[in-house]
Formats: structure tokens, sequence, C-alpha cells
């Protein structure tokens, strides 16, 4: 927007996170939920996740096994990324036998919390063809928030990630998501998350997020990986700034820049979506091109 | 670049309000601009809101907390934060929103809370410092603030009183306005250089009070506003500029952060001679010296000429230049980002002749804004002329 409004022609946006420097999470993010209605209902806030997983597995046609895949998924991708934390190989046993911490949210669903910086360097189109040869670029935005109370929202869907993605899709002039989008990097910050912000962005069709991860639509050799950076379970969750994390990763596939985990097919737009974590329900997305 | 119009302001009462949640200080000050604009909360596409740091309501991510008090749910709403200096850099986001083309109605918000800090805020201040180099001395903002009026004073030979006068000119006219903390009809300079003494040459009637309160301003494309009202004020510029992190770096006697956000805003707004075409200026005000500073750092008046314009009369409401007309922070009340209300709001009033017993004499076309904050090193700079 700064740029777009000609206030301005370059702009750095930087994101970090030092949540090492934190030893009481749970209570920070007990902090974050109502004062008088909520908080003193006491516990790890990441109950709400296990809740809404329960909600959307009930509602969506996935199991605890697709997500247990998403997993799996996630941080084998993580492998090939060398800013990775968490890359692995896994098997969906291994995400079974995994505690249940919050159920029917297991330990492995979770990821993990890591330190990190982000930087993105933003020009308007006059400055970008001047300085540089290969620009990305952003051709639709969007951000949304649902209510902040946990007792109105619809648990069986992420409505701020439809109205943040619809909203970016209109921008980038985007009427088939599903076949118009040739790769995504998606919130992931817990498991179930992947496949409910798929449905979300509409990148299949209502219930069939399950259906397509088994079908190997969502891998990195597939239709339209979802996550061949690792996402948050395999890099980490960058708190705060794993939004642009996500962003970052699809400038970097669609320069050809991601190395080792660079999609083979040639990629020429992508989709990177945000959610902002427990117990939160706001959401950002951003379509980014190459070719114009 | 498309023009932005600002149709509508409403704040609520600064005091310490325990009573009252967030979310509903919110909505009292969002439903009076938007009455004021003549729209309903369905009539907007995007709303921004501003709010210094989440200690201070004891809430983590406190932009989600107030969202549906700030008629944010189901919209993209975005929460913006520079510290004291988002009570200017709120307007100056909001602007974006309109300027870029991406909303026409935007509901611009800012919120702050302090009283839920126990025992007082000062104390959530002292995690603001360098945790290596500053935090181990234990500083409290006031011996900094201390250090700087006095190389501010220093270096340019200013008598106390002549600092104190402005506390005094804030402070009544704070009388006129309705939602004032700190109004005092009868305040002398010998009242401020007999206060308590916090930390020299800072004394207790020098700092304004931590507070509680809303505010709120409705913005539009000039379409809409063309349509839906007539007191119109435009955004005609906006600048911003941090300067270093460590305030053992910063020169302390003139704010270059704010002369560079103003000249931003000044070149945007065609203004070649800010003293000539600015004829109402609200600059921050948290201590007395700290408008002196930034009415120099706005241009308005050469470097360490700033309180001389008061004791000239300049400043006051029927002088050639009105400084912080609505009684500023120190009269009206210090919730950090909660003080648009004083600062962009006032503007709008005074412009548009709604100020009423606070409406200035000398009939202003051109009017300036600023707010200071982050580590004491932001500045945030709105210039608006009347439609």
């Amino acid at each position: 927007m700064q740029i777009m409004s000609g206030a301005v022609d370059t702009v750095a946006v930087e994101s970090h996170s030092k949540i090492s420097d934190l030893l009481t999470y749970s209570d920070v993010l007990a902090f974050a939920l109502d004062p008088i209605y909520n908080r003193p209902i006491g516990g790890h806030p990441h109950y709400l996740a296990g809740m809404e997983m329960r909600r959307f597995l009930r509602d969506s046609k996935c199991t605890e096994k697709d997500c247990a895949r998403v997993v799996v998924k996630n941080r084998t991708n993580a492998l090939k990324n060398v800013s990775s934390a968490y890359g692995t190989k896994l098997t969906t046993d291994d995400v079974k036998r995994s505690p249940e911490v919050f159920s029917p949210l297991r330990q492995l669903d979770i990821s993990n919390l890591v330190d990190g910086s982000i930087v993105m360097v933003l020009a308007s189109a006059k400055k970008a063809k001047e300085i540089c040869d290969n620009p990305v670029w952003i051709t639709g935005i969007g951000w949304n928030s649902d209510t902040p109370w946990i007792e109105n929202r619809d648990w069986g869907r992420a409505e701020y990630a439809e109205s943040a993605t619809q909203m970016a899709y209109k921008m980038a002039g985007i009427k088939h998501p599903s076949s118009d989008i040739d790769f995504a990097e998606i919130d992931d910050k817990f498991s179930y998350k992947e496949l409910e912000h798929i449905q979300a962005a509409k990148l299949c069709r209502k219930g069939e997020a399950g259906k397509r991860l088994r079908k190997g639509t969502f891998d990195s050799e597939g239709r339209l990986p979802v996550n061949v950076s690792g996402g948050s379970l395999g890099c980490g969750n960058l708190v705060e700034a794993a939004g642009l994390h996500r962003a970052m990763e699809v400038a970097l596939q669609l320069r050809g820049h991601a190395g080792r985990h660079q999609i083979r097919k040639v990629v020429k737009r992508g989709l990177a979506l945000s959610w902002r974590s427990i117990p939160t329900a706001t959401g950002g997305a951003v379509v980014m091109e190459v070719g114009r | 670049m498309r023009k932005v119009a600002c149709i509508g302001a409403g704040m609520t009462l600064f005091w310490r309000r325990l009573q009252e949640t967030g979310k509903e200080m919110c909505w009292e000050a969002a439903s009076m601009a938007l009455d004021q604009a003549g729209l309903t909360l369905k009539d907007i596409d995007m709303v921004v809101l501003g709010s210094a740091p989440d200690a201070f309501d004891g809430i983590h991510m406190k932009g989600e907390n107030l969202l549906d008090g700030a008629g944010g749910a189901k919209k993209p709403y975005m929460r913006v934060f520079t510290g004291g200096g988002t009570a200017v850099f709120t307007p100056i986001a909001a602007w974006w929103h309109i300027a870029s083309g991406l909303a026409n109605k935007v509901l611009v918000l800012c919120e702050e809370k302090m009283s839920s800090v126990f025992p007082h805020p000062q104390s959530a201040f002292g995690h603001i410092w360098d945790p290596i180099l500053d935090r181990p001395l234990k500083p409290n903002l006031v011996w900094i603030f201390a250090m700087e009026m006095n190389r501010y004073m220093t270096k340019h030979g200013i008598k106390k009183e002549d600092i104190a006068r402005i506390a005094v000119k804030n402070k009544r006219n704070a009388v006129d306005h309705p939602c004032a903390q700190l109004p005092d009809p009868n305040i002398t300079v010998e009242d401020v250089l007999n206060s308590e003494v916090m930390a020299w040459p800072v004394q207790r009637l020098d700092i304004s009070p931590p507070s509680d309160g809303a505010s709120a301003l409705v913005k539009t494309s000039e379409k809409v506003a063309k349509k839906v009202s007539d007191d119109i004020a435009w955004v005609e510029g906006t600048g911003w500029c941090i300067d270093k992190t460590m305030w053992t770096c910063r020169d302390l006697v003139f704010p270059e952060y704010v002369a560079r956000a103003a000249k931003q805003a000044y070149r945007m707004a065609k203004i070649d001679n800010p003293r000539k075409q600015i004829h109402v200026a609200e600059p921050y005000d948290p201590f007395d010296y700290k408008e002196c500073h930034h009415t120099e750092g706005l241009l308005l008046c050469d470097k360490g000429k700033a309180p001389s314009m008061t004791k000239e009369g300049i400043t006051y409401r029927d002088g050639d230049l009105p400084i912080c007309p609505s009684g500023g922070l120190l009269g009206v009340g210090n919730p950090i980002a909660a003080t648009m209300g004083i600062k962009a709001g006032e503007i709008y009033w005074q412009l548009t002749q709604q100020a009423g017993k606070r409406q200035v004499k000398n009939d202003p076309e051109v009017g300036v804004c600023q707010a200071w904050g982050d580590l004491m090193q932001y500045g945030s700079v709105l210039v608006m002329r009347r439609g």
C-alpha cells in the first residue's frame, strides 16, 4: 500500500522471531485470550487447536491419518531446504505414536518454535524494472479477521482465509484457483490447518483436501505442490514472522532460487497464505507471479 | 495518488476508566465518528486500529481482542503500532489504504488503556530499554527526558519558566475540551515551577498524565466524501521517519527525525514555507519542552526559538499560529495512541470550524499534526487542508 499510494518507491519488509528468549510461551499465549470470559479457564491455549481439529475432521471428510500425512510430507520436504530446522523422515505411524497432547492433536501435529528473520524488498513497477532483471510481481493481496470471540466462530472452516484469498484472487483476476495457481505456501502451524487452509483457499473442492493429499496432488512433484519449503512443520514456526516466511518461499520458487527444493515443473503463479495462530482468526494472502 | 478526505472524528473522555473494556471505548469513539460522517459500519470497507504496547492493556495481541469493538470483524483489519507515534501514524496508514486504491471508506481507531498496569504504567516502560546496555541501569523514562530537556535548555540558554508557560497554555486550553483529564483554568507558571521535582529539570506539572481512552476518524476517497459530507478536510501530506535505536547516539537538542518526516509531508503537500502556509499545529506534547522540540522539528520556527513564540503570544488560540489549541496531552491527557483525537482529530475539527469554544481565530486553511514515539526516536506527520 505504501508503494501503491505513491508515497515511496522501495520498501524493505522485515519480520523476525526470537522466541527462544521466551520461557513461558503458553502463559504469554494465555494473555491473548479474553481476560474476562476465556482466560480464567486456564490450561495451555493449544487446547483450542485440539477442539478446532476435532470439529474440522468431523466436517471435512479428512482423517487423523491425513493430518499425519501432512506432517510426513512437510518434514520430508524440509530435508531439502537449507534453512529448515526440523527436516526428517517420518511415517504416519510415527505421528500416530506421538503423545496425544490436545486430543486429537498429537505432539508431531504441532510445529516447533524457532528463531529467524525474513527480509523482502518491494519496489514500484518503474523502479523494479530499473534495478532488477527478474522481478516477481505481487498481483493480489488480501487480509481479513473473523470475530475475536472464540464462541462465535464457525469452527469447521477458516472463514478469515476464505475472505482473504477471495480478496487477493479478485485483485489478481483469478477465477479458478485450483487450476490457475501453480503452487502454494500455506500456513501449517498445526497439521490440520494446512488442510483447512487449502479448502479455504479453494485449491480443491470442498471436503476433498484429504483425498487430494492422498492422491499426491500437494506433493512436491504433484500438480499443485503445497509447502515444498517444508512449511512451519518442517522449517519451524517463526510465530509472527511465519507469514512473511511463506511469502518469501513463494518468491524464491518463482525466481528459481529455491536451490534443492526448487519445484521441477515451471511455476509462474504462487499463493502464500498466513494465519496468526491461536487464539486468533486473522489471516493474509498474497498472489505472486513472474513473466508478465 | 488518489485524494483522501477526513469526514468525521470522535473521541471518548480521557480518564482512568477501569469500569470499561477497551472494546467498549473503541465502540464509543467509532460510533461518534461514523455519526458525524453520516455512515454506518456496513458502509466501511476496511478498519485500521492503532494501539501502543500490549503490556498496558494486559492483553497479548490486543489488536485482535479490540477488533470487534473497533468494527473490524469480518473485514480487512489491521493494527499498526509505532509507540506514541501511533497517534498520527494510524491515520497515515489509513491514508495508504485509500490512496493506493484498495479501499474507499476506512474507519480509523486508536485505543489505549493504561490503568490496567499496576501500580503504574511506568513499570511497563522498564522493558523498552536495550536488555544488555541500558536495562541493568534500571532507567526510568523521566530520567531520559530530564537529560533531553536539560540539554535543550543548556544548548539554547532557555529559562525553565519559558518552558513552564507551555504547560500553563495547554492546561488552560484544555478547559474547553469536554474530554479533558487535567484542565486547570487558574494554573500559573509559579504552580509549575513549584510542583514536585521528578528528575531535574522535569517537574510534575511538566508531564502529561497516563490515561485511558479511544479516538476515531472516518476517511474516504474523494468521490465518497463529496457525496456524503459537507465538512471535509483533505489529507495533503504524510511523512514518517525513525532515528537510531540507541538513545545515546542521538542528537538530544533537535529532533532530526521529526524534521525529515515533516519535509516528506510538506513536499507532498507542496508547502515550501511552513511558517506562512500552516495556520494551526498540533505537535505531540507529552512534556512541555517536547512541544518546543517538535514545533522546531516541524520547521515552524528557528532552532531554540519555540519557547519565545509562546512568550510573545503567537501560539495561543487568538495568535498567528495556534499550537495545541485542543489542550494537548498536557491538558487533555495522554492515552498514548488514542491521542489521535487531540492531534489528527483536533486538526480536522479546527479546519472544518467544528471546534466550538476551542476554535482558533485565524480562520485556518492548512493544519499539521505530529506524534512522536517508539523509543523516543520516531516522528509521524500529517498535513490537512480544509475542503
